[in-house]
């Protein structure tokens, strides 16, 4: 009887999920359509799914410049990688202190860090702090140091750490691990999923970076991140579009639409086919249980 | 818990201060020159800065190096830089890419007037007066603008082929409402054309202010602010906008419309506002392809308040060498050579002569950026392949002519009106329909006076009119 | 189940710094002192909105004005319109993607083919790379009052056109509906990955005893992810007054008839800007968003408190 039920629930899911998928995949598509276009035929006939004139001009110019790019996708991954371990290795730290209630300075941390989800000072001193005093610019380093630590992250981790149940980190104790043992042979494992979802976010987050470029990145340009390569020249267009009533700006050929969705593809393609990596943490099905024997 | 926060931000404060305290120091006679790079990689600046330096050694005795920042992230970047103090020696600045007035206003540039007349006093004689005098603010001088074109002919423009197909007389034509004819005709058959594209207000007399405020121009003994409502013919413009919505010559979604270039890129638009400079028509071509007409609206180019603010050089306020920066500055705007290696790179390496007058770029070469507006005195730029040899004589005619606008020199400061400005700046936005012509004004201009009153248009004029007073007081 | 983990250690010990308290301190030395450089010492640049802020004087050495920054948001006209769309749009977004992330991550998990779920979940969280300007315009595509695709639609069945553009009050749910296929495939993945952490047994036992799949997630599913629910919601609070601009400017094209219900204040510090341009203005703005937002955090984290110590923040 159970089983009949459990079937047609299956399949009420699987239709309301088909449904989501399509209205996101038919945006995609569409976009994906526009970046193999003709440019004209965007601006004649607007965005159509399948292009009137198939074209590979835009991914042409998008990769004109082969080196720059590869270049850009070497460090982007680089800084992307180290960020985000460096990321939950510091978050876990400091979130598992937090976890434990006897811990005396818990409440006032726990504020200490709060604090900083809603008060900053801004652009200038960041950028001062960064430029003169820590000499970041310039540097892979201004990719990875300022994002180590996030309040929002340590509260996501200390939150899963605590429901790692009691009796495991009593028997760790009894056993006499030290603390770094039990946060780094059980806590951690344990929190695998929390921990591997952060840890996509955070990654996808760096690869779509492109601010910390545009501010701290001058002259070495092999630095520069892959998302910032790419949307430097629709910042630069876009600029002189607006301001093209002037007069003495002369405006030269615009890459448009088409090269726009071409980067988009360029960028975050890679990004998808990580994705999977992180999702194996997550979809497998780690049962709390399974781990206790 | 207070006690809790205000110790935090104490303690963070005193560090700061004590950083503060030892910053570091460099003692280079090397210039820092930054400028706003619209070409992406540049592969031989190297090259180039070698060589400016070889030019340069004689003459002021440092040595340059040249920062290329993307165009787009030109303002930002700066702002950084000037806002946390950078050392550094000279940027680009203008109206528009690394606001002049904001910077002078945060005391980031260095004052010229007594730096020029103590190392090259020759500089002032290079520029007519109205450039120096449309570049200072409050009576000083913070920046060197660089000589080009100083305003351009408000003008109309249409493809050829819209031209010839319909038989258009342009020389019948000396304002836009005389086009109307042309409009119904495209109308009626050209359905996948918008025949009129709506830039701003037409035929509003008065030149704007700031915000909801103009200048009557009717005033002549010193200077009256007016509401842009209480023009004349303010109405009748309104109206106009309205007939030409419903009889289809303006595009019917313009309410819901933000960026409306790729339909212009596209050649949606048959008339164009635009403003006129020698050499129009050819870059018109290259951007939208094909032949254009050019209908001049006013007979001399018009120069616009900021007029000589479009492109400049400043030297920073933070700067150890003004006196090796302004000769710099000197160089760039007198020295032929030094000009035109800094905006078309070396000969034989990056562009070559192909007949007397002119130089044929290599696009694909180390150094091509196109940008010899940002450089300097553009009077001394090699002439490019497909311009007029004369290119300059015509630019130099053109600027003799123009009509500086009355309000030349005349900066705004919002301080004392900056809630009123955004308050009325809301309600000009709520009410935009009405001047785009998709809503009926009828109903609702008497409700946007009153809303534009209620968020304090009369502080804003009074303000306005204080300020004339002091600016027609400063230039007796 | 009451947790009351960390019960082993004696109280009586508390006084004085124990062998484990002192790896936890080391544990946090790191994170602590980053925390300082990074943001602490950022601090003083809250002064600016205190302060005739000029470049060249630096922070600290600009002239005080007190509250002259705040006047121009707090005593006009606008102000209340503003912060009421803020919090009513934000507070909308915060429920209903809250919601929907939830519900998402627990279909996901009654999902019986894994390769399904990966499948589902990969072309899920896509629109969270699509940027909103490209949103616009497919928004655009379909709410076009002429060739919009839902007008024709309704055309064809006789029914007359929505000037979606010029009718404010449809804007919330268009902006919550897209804010949700945005964040929702990308938000969800917390929730499932919390899901799963849980022990299936109490399902399982669940099961045994009859429950039905809804007393099922009422009594089960909710319950463990009470915690997370109630940090999400403590941290969504705290940014309440921070819009995403994007979303609020592209979407509804910034058509100035819309603005009565979806002009936010940080649309409206844009527009502020563009004419204005001070830096000092917008710090005023944010430094008053972050007050307000710390004691609205507060409030809810009091009340949590009450409610039940283990859940609250601090």
């Amino acid at each position: 009887m159970n089983k009949k039920k459990i079937k047609i629930s299956q399949i009420v899911i699987n239709i309301i999920l088909i449904l989501m998928c399509i209205t996101t995949l038919y945006p995609l598509l569409l976009c994906l359509g526009v970046s193999f276009s003709n440019e004209k035929d965007i601006l004649d006939y607007g965005y159509k799914l399948i292009p009137k004139n198939f074209e590979l001009t835009a991914y042409k110019y998008v990769f004109a410049n082969p080196k720059s790019i590869i270049d850009a996708y070497k460090v982007t991954a680089i800084y992307s990688i180290l960020g985000t371990f460096g990321m939950i290795f510091c978050n876990s730290l400091m979130a598992y202190p937090l976890s434990r209630r006897t811990y005396r300075f818990r409440n006032s941390l726990n504020f200490y860090f709060y604090f900083t989800c809603l008060f900053g000072g801004g652009l200038v001193p960041t950028y001062l702090l960064y430029t003169r005093y820590l000499h970041l610019d310039d540097t892979i380093w201004v990719y990875i140091i300022p994002g180590l630590v996030s309040a929002w992250n340590i509260f996501l981790i200390r939150t899963s750490f605590q429901s790692v149940p009691e009796e495991m980190v009593e028997s760790a104790v009894l056993d006499g691990a030290s603390e770094w043992r039990i946060l780094l042979q059980f806590m951690i494992p344990l929190s695998k999923p929390v921990l591997a979802t952060l840890a996509l976010q955070t990654f996808l987050g760096k690869w779509n970076d492109w601010y910390t470029a545009m501010l701290f990145i001058n002259d070495k340009t092999e630095l520069i991140s892959l998302q910032y390569l790419l949307q430097r020249i629709m910042l630069n267009m876009k600029l002189l579009e607006q301001n093209n009533t002037m007069g003495f700006v002369d405006m030269t050929i615009v890459p448009g639409e088409t090269a726009r969705m071409a980067m988009m593809f360029v960028v975050t393609g890679p990004a998808l086919i990580i994705f999977p990596f992180f999702q194996k943490y997550f979809v497998k099905g780690m049962v709390v249980g399974s781990v206790k024997g | 818990m207070k006690k809790k926060i205000i110790s935090i931000i104490l303690l963070a404060v005193m560090i700061l201060i004590l950083a503060a305290g030892c910053g570091s120091k460099k003692d280079v006679s090397v210039l820092k020159v930054y400028i706003p790079n619209m070409a992406g990689q540049i592969q031989d600046l190297k090259m180039v800065n070698d060589k400016a330096n070889e030019i340069l050694a004689e003459k002021i005795g440092a040595k340059i190096e040249l920062i290329f920042i993307d165009v787009g992230a030109y303002t930002e970047k700066m702002n950084m830089k000037l806002a946390s103090n950078e050392e550094f020696d000279l940027c680009f600045t203008s109206s528009w890419l690394n606001p002049y007035d904001k910077a002078v206003k945060n005391g980031s540039y260095y004052p010229l007037t007594d730096l020029i007349n103590e190392n090259c006093p020759d500089l002032w004689d290079t520029m007519e007066d109205y450039w120096w005098e449309g570049a200072k603010i409050d009576g000083e001088l913070y920046a060197v603008p660089n000589q080009q074109i100083i305003g351009t002919i408000p003008a109309v423009t249409l493809s050829k082929h819209w031209v010839d197909k319909y038989n258009l007389d342009i020389d019948s034509i000396n304002k836009v409402e005389d086009l109307e004819p042309f409009f119904a005709t495209i109308k009626k058959n050209e359905p996948d054309v918008y025949p009129y594209r709506v830039q701003g207000p037409i035929g509003n007399e008065y030149p704007s202010i700031i915000s909801c405020v103009s200048l009557d121009t009717s005033v002549t003994d010193g200077y009256k602010a007016v509401f842009a409502w209480d023009e004349p013919g303010y109405e009748d413009s309104l109206a106009k906008v309205r007939d030409w919505f419903k009889k289809g010559y303006i595009r019917q979604d313009i309410a819901s419309c933000i960026d409306d270039n790729n339909d212009f890129k596209a050649n949606k638009y048959v008339v164009t506002h635009t403003g006129w400079k020698p050499g129009f028509e050819a870059s018109q071509a290259a951007q939208l392809g094909g032949e254009h007409a050019v209908i001049l609206l006013k007979e001399h180019a018009e120069i616009p308040t900021g007029g000589a603010t479009g492109t400049m050089w400043a030297i920073s306020a933070n700067t150890k060498h003004p006196v090796e920066s302004i000769k710099f500055l000197n160089e760039v705007q007198t020295n032929v050579e030094l000009y035109n290696l800094l905006c078309f790179g070396i000969e034989g390496e990056h562009y070559e002569w192909i007949d007397e007058d002119h130089i044929r770029q290599k696009t694909d070469g180390g150094y091509f950026l196109n940008q010899a507006w940002a450089m300097g005195n553009q009077f001394n730029a090699y002439v490019l392949e497909g311009q007029d040899a004369d290119v300059w004589e015509q630019t130099k005619k053109l600027n003799s002519e123009a009509v500086p606008s009355r309000l030349y020199g005349f900066t705004f400061d919002n301080s004392k009106v900056q809630m009123e400005l955004s308050q009325c700046e809301t309600v000009m936005s709520e009410f935009k329909n009405i001047f785009n012509g998709s809503a009926d004004y009828t109903e609702l201009l008497p409700q946007y006076k009153d809303r534009m009153m209620k968020a304090g248009a009369q502080n804003i004029l009074d303000e306005v009119q204080r300020q004339l007073d002091e600016f027609a007081k400063s230039q007796k | 189940m009451k947790l009351k983990k960390d019960d082993i250690i004696p109280v009586k010990k508390r006084r004085r710094i124990g062998g484990r308290e002192w790896q936890w301190i080391q544990m946090s030395i790191l994170p602590v002192l980053h925390t300082f450089i990074f943001c602490y010492c950022t601090l003083p640049g809250l002064l600016i909105a205190f302060k005739d802020y000029r470049y060249i004087d630096g922070i600290l050495g600009s002239k005080w004005v007190g509250f002259d920054n705040f006047k121009f948001f707090v005593l006009s006209n606008d102000c209340l319109r503003l912060v009421r769309n803020t919090i009513g749009l934000n507070g909308l977004f915060i429920i209903t993607s809250m919601i929907a992330q939830i519900a998402l991550a627990i279909i996901f998990y009654e999902l019986t083919s894994r390769k399904a779920l990966k499948a589902y979940q990969t072309i899920l969280i896509t629109p969270h790379f699509i940027s909103w300007v490209t949103v616009g315009y497919v928004v655009y595509a379909l709410l076009q009052p002429q060739y919009g695709l839902i007008n024709n639609m309704l055309a064809t069945f006789g029914i007359e056109g929505i000037q979606f553009y010029n009718e404010p009050a449809v804007w919330p749910a268009i902006l919550s509906f897209a804010n949700i296929w945005k964040g929702v495939g990308m938000g969800c993945i917390i929730y499932y990955a919390t899901l799963m952490g849980i022990d299936s047994t109490l399902f399982e036992a669940a099961r045994v005893d009859g429950a039905t799949k809804l007393q099922e997630i009422r009594y089960v599913t909710l319950p463990m992810l009470s915690r997370l629910i109630v940090l999400q919601l403590i941290m969504a609070i705290g940014g309440i007054f921070n819009s995403d601009f994007g979303l609020f400017y592209q979407l509804t094209r910034d058509s100035g008839v819309l603005y009565e219900t979806t002009d936010v204040i940080d649309t409206y510090l844009y527009r502020t800007m563009r004419v204005i341009g001070d830096m000092k203005l917008s710090s005023a703005v944010g430094f008053l968003k972050s007050v307000v937002g710390f004691i609205l955090v507060y409030l809810t984290n009091f009340i949590v408190r009450k409610y039940d110590e283990e859940l609250s923040l601090f």
